[in-house]
């Protein structure tokens, strides 16, 4: 690594009038957050790609003469911006972004825990669709899916209102690994998942696969394509577990605990 | 200054299988300020699990591995040694929730958070150490059954007790082991 890199720069810059010294291209978000400055966000993970789509993370900057508002999530801090996280403007931008995220998935209790939180006591808008809807189409679990490395088993479909996130033509997604990451990153509870008679179902994806079962105790543990995913992830000395964690602590117990005769596991060989 | 590296080590027979450790451990891991407010916030959660044994109980925790398979599969570097005799931690921000670690680890010790957004392990309590208290299943454990231990000392004791076993007659090394 270079000490030389332009990344390594420090820059100033000043969040709700407190000056901090980042690396220069620290997402502003974060910046905010060393200075443990709370921006609401849905759609910000730190492993992901910032994506700046569900626009809630608004904020106020200033360079020079110019003021605009703009995502702190994907916005990089350069030498001479100023950044305002709750000016008038900010928070009426951030409240009206929420009424339509309100409208857009009317279904999903965190947006609507989230409105309460700003005061918002009713929806302004009317609800789109069925009123059933909880997806933002904020692209965490794109994102995700993508990070983990099996391909990309979910992708956005169709264009304008019609836009959502689904598996290839709407039919078994192929490269789905059944890891849940999808489900687990989502934050307005849109992605279902459940296991079901020794299958792993991605309700959401309209995909099932089969689950591995642990060779000690028959429990179902994982699902069997993401065991085949991780194999050439792991060094080659290292095997792919087919018994379930609880099997794999009680093994480890009963392998280090000493047998009958006192101290002979001192010089045991364990590792068989 | 460079701090010695050290292990935690469990002396099965003094072992009550009281889960002790287990409690303190979620304590120590949750913003609550005792068991109670843990427990009703739901974020109480143990990082090792006393596992039976016959009669008798063993603490399982992470053994921070070298080369640790955890590690190795996590998609997003959640999961990391941030210095070579560093434990392996955990940056729960980072997890994507894929449970790849889960599956990975030989010892079976990464578990789902209850939330289910990350998964959570053991960190060897590196807030509690770095202000020199030990890891809070070492300072809970009523028996000293769990022991945070300097690993040279620890080596050392192990090669003294095998030698004392070899020069008794009772027990000839594995000449299959190595290191």
């Amino acid at each position: 690594m270079s000490d030389h890199a332009p990344a390594n720069r420090k820059v100033k810059t000043v969040i709700d009038g407190r000056e901090i010294e980042v690396a220069r291209d620290t997402w502003a978000l974060d910046a905010a957050a060393k200075l443990k400055i709370r921006i609401p966000t849905l759609c910000h993970h730190a492993a992901l790609t910032p994506y700046g789509a569900c626009r809630l993370c608004v904020v106020e900057v200033t360079k020079g003469k110019s003021t605009w508002l703009t995502t702190a999530c994907d916005l990089p801090i350069r030498e001479g911006l100023s950044i305002c996280t709750n000016s008038p403007a900010v928070l009426a931008a951030r409240r009206m972004t929420l009424e339509l995220l309100w409208a857009q998935a009317p279904a999903s209790e965190e947006i609507q825990a989230l409105a309460r939180e700003m005061g918002i006591a009713k929806p302004r808008f009317a609800a789109r669709g069925d009123g059933e809807n909880r997806c933002i189409l904020c692209g965490l679990c794109v994102r995700a899916c993508e990070q983990l490395g099996a391909g990309g088993a979910i992708g956005f479909t169709r264009r304008g209102v019609e836009r959502t996130v689904d598996s290839p033509f709407g039919g078994q997604a192929t490269l789905c690994i059944g890891c849940g990451s999808c489900l687990a990153v989502c934050p307005t509870g849109h992605i279902r998942g459940i296991d079901r008679a020794g299958q792993r179902r991605m309700s959401t994806w309209h995909t099932e696969m089969e689950m591995a079962a642990c060779e000690s105790c028959g429990a179902l543990f994982a699902p069997l394509r993401q065991l085949e995913h991780l194999r050439p992830r792991l060094a080659e000395h290292i095997p792919i577990v087919k018994v379930c964690p609880a099997c794999r602590r009680a093994k480890a117990a009963k392998e280090t605990t000493l047998p009958a005769r006192p101290g002979a596991a001192l010089i045991r060989n364990t590792r068989k | 200054m460079a701090r010695k590296p050290r292990v935690l080590t469990v002396d099965e027979s003094r072992c009550l299988a009281c889960q002790q450790c287990m409690t303190e451990c979620a304590l120590a891991h949750s913003d609550a300020a005792n068991l109670v407010e843990a427990m009703r916030s739901g974020q109480a959660q143990p990082r090792l699990h006393v596992e039976a044994v016959g009669h008798f109980g063993m603490p399982i925790q992470c053994r921070h591995c070298e080369d640790a398979p955890c590690a190795a599969v996590c998609p997003t570097e959640a999961i990391y040694r941030p210095a070579p005799h560093s434990p392996v931690l955990l940056d729960a921000d980072r997890c994507i929730g894929c449970r790849s670690c889960m599956y990975a680890c030989p010892f079976g010790v990464i578990d789902m958070a209850r939330e289910g957004k990350a998964v959570v392990k053991c960190d060897l309590c590196i807030r509690r150490t770095a202000q020199g208290e030990e890891p809070a299943c070492v300072a809970g454990c009523p028996t000293k059954a769990i022991q945070f231990r300097e690993l040279d000392d620890w080596l050392a004791q192990r090669r003294h007790e095998a030698a004392k076993l070899v020069a008794a007659g009772n027990e000839t090394p594995n000449p299959s082991e190595k290191g």
